[in-house]
């Protein structure tokens, strides 16, 4: 019999809240934090707007250790701001979960990308190098030896966040860090629920975080045509035309002990489309694989709301909205869906913690979180979506998608406990 | 418990500094030749690190050059021919892909136009303008983490349970992964690869202004680790994939067995030598030889002498594969389970190239090859910030 998971703590910093309940609270009354992009100039992108965290967070995030970091310091100037938005809810989650256990028995699971030097720091390396169209290796080796420390491992190494967070809860034991472009964040919890069950650890941070709300990432994948021209994150709506980058960490501590937990990890999944690099499957398979063996995974259980991984592109919500159809087939009129990317953008890497964040508050608080923009659904994305502000019923159990490109799908369930 | 168990490797290909085929490559490392070379990638004759052990060669023509670039192709090769070598023994869905990267690379070649006519100012001021509109549409998918991982998942039909790990302990977090999958039945067979290179102009700078790397002028100059003059490592690169079943499914498939354990404790630089001997203790089940992270600063080595002297006992026999090979970043974990099964096979360990003067201490680092009737061996690696992966290698 495998292990029981439970959900011991839930912290996040989102653009709409510095806690948890502060974001769940504005996005349950359907508000979106998407605004144009103000920290840099974002004139001829082809997306000009994003979902920013507004509040302070100091040089590395260190709130709790240097209260006086009050001056918001420019967004610039937080070399890794994925540190400073992974520990600030890191440490909510941690707070709340209350656990003791052996240091070795404590994992870390994070799902995070590579940190990036910021623009200015790109810039003068450039000019270290010369400036010129080609790399002057000759001027670099001298001149860059300046900059070294701002390309040191600590600050651009995507296991930097989950080295760093280990450290700072006292965890020896595992520790992972998941590069799955957007599934990262979901494809972590999934990788501490089965350490947990398989006995290699006994409670596990586990989370991701996205920031990507700089000017490389905005053109990246405003070139590859994959963000809103419009400005709008509408998942599942007739109008969508792409998504919307966000930012922001979330995290959950989970446990083999149940405490006072209330919900627990009861389905797990990760499936390959092995399709297209960009594209999902049109026939929604691994999508589809995924959620059902995510369902498989944890038994009987009555789902009562979907966190669907609605990107607000054409593509990927439609084939989504299929493929949830499928799965859940007669019960889906019991089911309510939302889609946290309306409201708070999209923040790759952690996209599916956020999204398991708004499941969880389903089966703890009995709140379905509405889809945000979300006006005028498109028939191809017919579900019973929550339109406007968050429903309230009691709601068994919850299922997660996250969902990511070059066909990386991951499913949850979270379910209340027996 | 601190690892998933032991799983059968049946298949393995890899890329390396010193050769592509793992018994040429062990006839190498059993004469102490070393790989480290003047940078053959640029002209880093400036640079405070100018010697780096390099692949020979490039990835074979392929469509994916358009989205991945050489160190990930290499990955995809070494994938595909593991998976070939394995005789393919899961598909579809029961077939899982784990990869190991070490982190993006910035790809200067790629924005080095983009930035010319820039001013840098610190909100971007006309960036469009001034060179952004030039990069090309596909720039984002050469700095998708996971695009090596999609496009093998795409090329081997593999739909099972996946993810990329990333991080210079990747290999060994991979090896991890594709364990716990296999151990909780997600998948009959995992196709683990892991890539990285530290021959990059960032990393080398990083690398050398932090003491890390060899100043060393000449491949003769280099002081080997666990030497007492050692001086920082030979930066290195490789790409190496190892298929990986469960033990009763392998039979006598089984070309060794591996356990693999990865943890980090949040230094800046390399992990403390607690942490790699803690995750030395949880593998181990009595060995006798270990593969050090080998890190060349003679503060370093001797910690890590002293840590595994509490796990292993003082006679311990001390091996250094990236002594020879360079360090290998998220790589090294793959391919220590590679080139250490191919040396107890072969019943032969090879030297510490480079070895002098050991320094004093516990464990015995070889100095002169030497036969062994050993079946087990443990490898560590290391990485920063504070990343430490381990393996236990197991041979029939």
């Amino acid at each position: 019999m495998k292990r029981r998971v439970f959900v011991r703590g839930r912290g996040a910093i989102t653009p709409l809240g510095e806690t948890w309940p502060a974001s769940r609270d504005a996005l349950a009354e359907g508000r979106s934090a998407v605004a144009p992009v103000q920290h840099f100039d974002v004139e001829g992108y082809p997306s000009q707007v994003a979902a920013t965290v507004p509040f302070p967070l100091g040089a590395w995030g260190l709130r709790s250790d240097k209260p006086s970091y009050a001056p918001k310091p420019p967004l610039d100037e937080a070399e890794d701001r994925r540190l400073a938005l992974a520990r600030r809810a890191a440490d909510e989650a941690w707070a709340e979960a209350r656990v003791s256990a052996a240091p070795s028995r404590i994992g870390v699971f994070v799902g995070a990308e590579s940190g990036r030097a910021t623009y200015r720091t790109i810039f003068a390396l450039s000019r270290a190098a010369g400036g010129g169209a080609r790399f002057d290796h000759a001027r670099f080796g001298e001149d860059a030896r300046a900059l070294a420390t701002a390309v040191h491992a600590a600050a651009v190494s995507p296991a930097a966040v989950a080295s760093a967070l280990a450290a700072r809860i006292g965890a020896e034991g595992p520790v992972e860090t998941i590069s799955l472009a957007c599934a990262s964040g979901a494809a972590a919890i999934v990788s501490a629920t089965q350490a947990i069950r398989l006995g290699l650890c006994d409670v596990a941070l586990a989370g991701g975080v996205g920031a990507d709300v700089d000017p490389f990432m905005l053109v990246g994948f405003g070139l590859l045509g994959a963000l809103s021209a419009r400005g709008v994150s509408c998942p599942f709506d007739l109008r969508r035309d792409g998504f919307v980058v966000g930012e922001g960490a979330a995290f959950v501590v989970l446990a083999a002990e149940r405490g006072d937990a209330r919900a627990e990890v009861a389905g797990a999944a990760r499936t390959l489309d092995a399709f297209h690099l960009t594209a999902p499957d049109q026939a929604g398979d691994g999508a589809e694989r995924a959620m059902r063996g995510a369902l498989d995974d944890a038994g009987r259980v009555a789902i009562g709301y979907v966190q669907a991984h609605g990107t607000s592109t054409q593509l990927n919500d439609a084939v989504e909205a299929a493929a949830i159809r499928r799965t859940l087939g007669d019960a889906l009129p019991n089911v309510h869906v939302g889609a946290v990317k309306g409201a708070v953008g999209h923040w790759v890497a952690g996209a599916g913690a956020i999204g398991f964040l708004c499941a969880l508050e389903a089966v703890e608080g009995g709140i379905c979180l509405p889809t945000a923009g979300l006006t005028e659904p498109d028939p191809a994305c017919v579900l019973p979506h929550v339109v406007g502000a968050a429903k309230r019923k009691p709601v068994e159990a919850a299922l997660v998608n996250a969902f990511a490109f070059g066909g990386a799908n991951t499913s949850l369930v979270v379910s209340r406990c027996a | 418990m601190t690892h998933a168990g032991r799983m059968a490797v049946t298949g393995c290909s890899l890329r390396t500094p010193l050769g592509d085929d793992a018994r040429a490559v062990l006839r190498r490392l059993l004469a102490g030749e070393r790989a480290a070379a003047p940078n053959a990638h640029f002209d880093a004759s400036t640079y405070t690190c100018r010697l780096a052990a390099t692949i020979p060669g490039a990835p074979r023509p392929t469509k994916h050059r358009k989205f991945v670039k050489r160190m990930g192709l290499f990955g995809m090769e070494v994938g595909a021919e593991a998976l070939a070598r394995a005789g393919t023994p899961a598909k579809g869905a029961r077939l899982g892909l784990f990869c190991g990267y070490g982190g993006l690379r910035a790809h200067w070649d790629d924005l080095m136009p983009v930035l010319e006519r820039q001013t840098g100012d610190a909100r971007a001021t006309g960036a469009w303008a001034q060179g952004f509109s030039l990069l090309h549409p596909f720039w984002m998918l050469f700095h998708l983490s996971n695009n090596a991982h999609a496009l093998l998942s795409i090329d081997v039909g593999g739909k099972g349970d996946g993810t990329t790990t990333a991080g210079s302990n990747a290999g060994a977090q991979a090896l991890r992964a594709a364990s716990i999958a296999l151990a909780v039945g997600s998948v009959d067979a995992a196709l683990v690869f892991a890539y990285d290179t530290l021959v990059e102009p960032e990393t080398l700078l990083s690398l050398g202004m932090s003491g890390a790397a060899t100043s060393a002028a000449t491949t003769e100059a280099v002081v080997a680790p666990y030497d007492e003059g050692a001086a920082g490592f030979v930066p290195g690169e490789a790409a190496a994939a190892v298929v990986l079943e469960r033990p009763d499914d392998a039979g006598d498939r089984a070309l060794s067995f591996v356990s693999a354990a990865a943890t980090a404790d949040g230094a800046e630089g390399f992990p403390s030598p607690r942490a790699l001997a803690s995750l030395a203790a949880g593998l181990s089940v009595g060995d006798m030889i270990v593969d050090g992270a080998a890190l060349a600063s003679p503060e370093r080595d001797t910690a890590e002498r002293a840590a595994l002297a509490d796990v292993l006992g003082p006679s311990a026999t001390l091996l250094a594969l990236t002594a020879s090979t360079g360090q290998l970043g998220g790589a090294t974990a793959v391919v220590q389970a590679i080139l250490l099964a191919e040396a107890l096979r072969a019943g032969a360990l090879p030297p510490i190239a480079g070895l002098d003067r050991p320094s004093a201490g516990p464990l015995r680092p070889l100095a002169r090859a030497e036969e062994t009737r050993a079946r087990s061996a443990l490898a560590l690696s290391a990485g920063m910030p504070g990343l430490a992966g381990a393996l236990r290698v197991e041979v029939p």
